[in-house]
């Protein structure tokens, strides 16, 4: 493991990905400061640039995008009260009042060291964990797999938002644009009608639709409204004391959100909001929670980026993007002829640990970066979102022609742009069609090497134990967010006041996708 | 709402079918199966989608009586919405063909300078630059510095 580490620095450190770890957190933190503006939308519109890139120089560049978009949504969630992006929610409900006691700058200094903590954290036991998972992954055979690709395909039903059956359609049509192309066993065309479409649907190109078009097209029903005066930011350093006081909270917000982020379709707000009502639960001093308290701004922010590290375990280790930011990091390996799962760890270590290293380094650019950069984001926060929308669509047109030189690539693009804002009209989540249309094929052409192999059996399913424990466990995923859901509805008909404050996390969970 | 939704289930028995349908009719039968699938989950969740839309839809009648005013506000500001949405997505159309058969930088240009108009930027100023400046930006990056060329030439 060493060797592979020193293998990993070596890759890592080049005076091009420095550059381009530098320049992606300088991207990260001013997209995601912006509302309305994603970290995914970020990561979608550079991915094709990355194309071009070395394998380790472009992973480096995302991983900085990543992280450091996720600590930039709460900047506008501190300065504005908006967040900038949804994992930033929960930050806005004490950052904000901090804000206007004149205390932005300590909220903009803790915000930022609690980013760097829970990504430091979460960046640890990615490389650790990942590594354990991905060899003990080595012994699969395609029933594992088919088993794991259902697993990951069981979190459709807790990603789904609001209404699960929304989700469950959103995940099926996933399924369906899966499917086009050829039979991954038989190679025989199932509908193609177009010459293009023979090898399926770009995967790069349906994401940056979904993530880029879509935001400038929610942007254009939306009526410009002027954002109120931002406060003055003053020093941002928080002195040791206040670290020392707040270790626990960062502790504590970085193994939650760590945890969650390993778990697939578990996402990055229902860490934070679970991490702010710990540490309510721990707090015993004043302010209260909501009124400006410290605490409420590290511990959202510790958890957000510790969804970070955890989120891509299982991608790395088993090839199951659990969450839309994962499933673009997958297009992005993809792109670069690179697969996921134990495979990256054996045929090309150096890039993965490398990978590994560029999370860990990335919160470490992060720290003086953003505490630098924070007393410009007055100048940034005032750029308008209607001079950016042109600018962003430039860039996802010419991103998207730029993976092939295919023009049929823009024409899906803006398919599945429409297709986003269809899905967002009629209040259908995407990410479980974004987890399907990655896993859709993983799970058919394993299922069919399966079927071969057990000679058209089904019995695979229970003779091998670690399939059958996974199909369970799939099963168990599939079916608590429903119960659970069942219940509070339940409940509500019941006890409407008793159910009513765990409403907000909820109705954010809804665009969780967003992010 | 539950309007919405019985348009939603309506549209996905009928995707779903046509699923079935063409799978049936121009796919061999042994990679048969998993488009099948799909498409039978997608008629039953439509019809799910659907019966609960009715089923809000009598609920809410029942509720609720002469809002129609404000339902006419409602529809005139929907309309408004949609044609800036539709027009976004014709400056994508257009930029689709003219940066094929007449100029990138043209096509970018219109990209830019259209779609902040829709979103409400009004300082030309600004805009005007910006557009050219982004557009020429984009070109010489992607064709100097990630060499893609562009079908149409730059001018």
């Amino acid at each position: 493991m060493l060797q592979n580490i020193l293998a990993g620095f070596a890759a890592l450190f080049t005076w091009e990905n420095i550059l381009f770890l530098v320049f992606g957190t300088l991207v990260g933190l001013i997209i995601g400061a912006l509302p309305g503006l994603t970290g995914n939308m970020a990561i979608a519109l550079m991915v094709p640039i990355t194309y071009t890139m070395s394998a380790t120089t472009g992973l480096v560049f995302l991983t900085a995008i990543y992280c450091s978009s996720i600590f930039g949504g709460s900047i506008s969630a501190i300065l504005l009260g908006i967040p900038g992006t949804i994992s930033s929610f929960a930050t806005t409900l004490d950052g904000y009042p901090m804000a206007k006691q004149g205390k932005a700058g300590q909220a903009l200094g803790i915000s930022t060291i609690s980013s760097v903590f829970g990504g430091l954290f979460s960046a640890i036991v990615l490389m650790f964990l990942t590594t354990v998972l991905a060899e003990f992954a080595l012994k699969f055979g395609p029933a594992e797999y088919f088993a794991v690709a259902v697993l990951g395909l069981s979190c459709i039903a807790s990603i789904g938002g609001k209404s699960i059956i929304k989700g469950l359609l959103s995940g099926f049509i996933g399924l369906f644009f899966a499917v086009i192309g050829q039979d991954p066993q038989r190679g025989t065309k199932r509908f193609v009608f177009d010459i293009h479409l023979l090898s399926g649907v770009t995967l790069v190109a349906a994401l940056i639709g979904i993530f880029g078009v879509i935001s400038v097209l929610k942007s254009a029903e939306k009526k410009s409204k002027e954002t109120g005066p931002i406060p003055e930011v003053d020093h941002v350093w928080i002195g040791w004391k206040m670290c020392k006081k707040l270790l626990p909270t960062w502790l504590r917000g970085s193994v939650i959100g760590t945890i969650i982020g390993i778990i697939p379709g578990a996402g990055t707000n229902v860490a934070t909001f679970l991490a702010y009502d710990t540490e309510n639960k721990f707090n015993r001093s004043k302010p209260k929670f909501g009124e400006g308290n410290p605490k409420g701004v590290a511990a959202p922010e510790a958890a957000n980026n510790g969804v970070t590290g955890g989120s891509m375990v299982p991608l790395l280790a088993l090839g199951v993007p659990g969450n839309a930011t994962s499933a673009l990091f997958l297009g992005a390996l993809l792109l670069k002829g690179l697969t996921t799962g134990p495979v990256l760890f054996t045929e090309h270590a150096d890039v993965a640990y490398s990978l590994f290293l560029a999370f860990f380094f990335a919160n470490i650019v992060m720290a003086p970066l953003g505490l630098f950069l924070l007393r410009y984001m007055k100048k940034i926060l005032s750029i308008p979102e209607s001079l950016l929308g042109g600018i962003i669509l430039a860039f996802c047109m010419t991103g998207v022609f730029s993976i092939s030189s295919s023009s049929f690539d823009v024409l899906t693009c803006i398919f599945f742009g429409l297709l986003g804002y269809a899905f967002y009209k009629f209040d259908i989540p995407t990410a479980p069609l974004i987890v399907c249309l990655v896993l859709g094929s993983m799970a058919e052409s394993n299922l069919q090497q399966a079927l071969v192999a057990n000679k058209g059996s089904y019995s695979f399913l229970w003779t091998h134990p670690v399939a059958l424990i996974v199909l369970l466990i799939s099963l168990v995923s599939f079916f608590v967010p429903i119960i659970t859901k069942m219940v509070k509805t339940y409940r509500k008909t019941r006890h409407p006041e008793v159910v009513a404050a765990s409403d907000l996390a909820e109705d954010t969970s809804d665009e969780m996708d967003d992010d | 709402m539950p309007k919405k939704d019985i348009g939603l289930g309506v549209v996905s028995i009928g995707f779903g079918t046509w699923i079935i349908l063409y799978t049936a009719a121009e796919i061999k039968k042994k990679s048969q199966f998993w488009p099948t699938v799909i498409g039978w989950g997608i008629v039953i969740l439509g019809a799910l989608i659907l019966a609960m839309g009715i089923f809000n839809l009598i609920k809410e009648k029942k509720a609720s009586a002469g809002k129609t005013a404000a339902k006419k506000t409602d529809a005139k500001e929907d309309m408004r919405k949609y044609l800036k949405v539709a027009a976004v997505v014709g400056l994508l159309v257009v930029f689709y063909f003219v940066f094929q058969y007449v100029s990138y930088v043209l096509a970018t240009v219109i990209l830019i300078v259209g779609t902040s108009v829709l979103l409400g930027y009004r300082n030309w100023k600004i805009l005007i630059p910006v557009a050219v400046v982004m557009s020429v930006v984009l070109y010489l990056v992607f064709w100097k510095v990630f060499n893609v060329h562009f079908p149409a030439p730059f001018y």
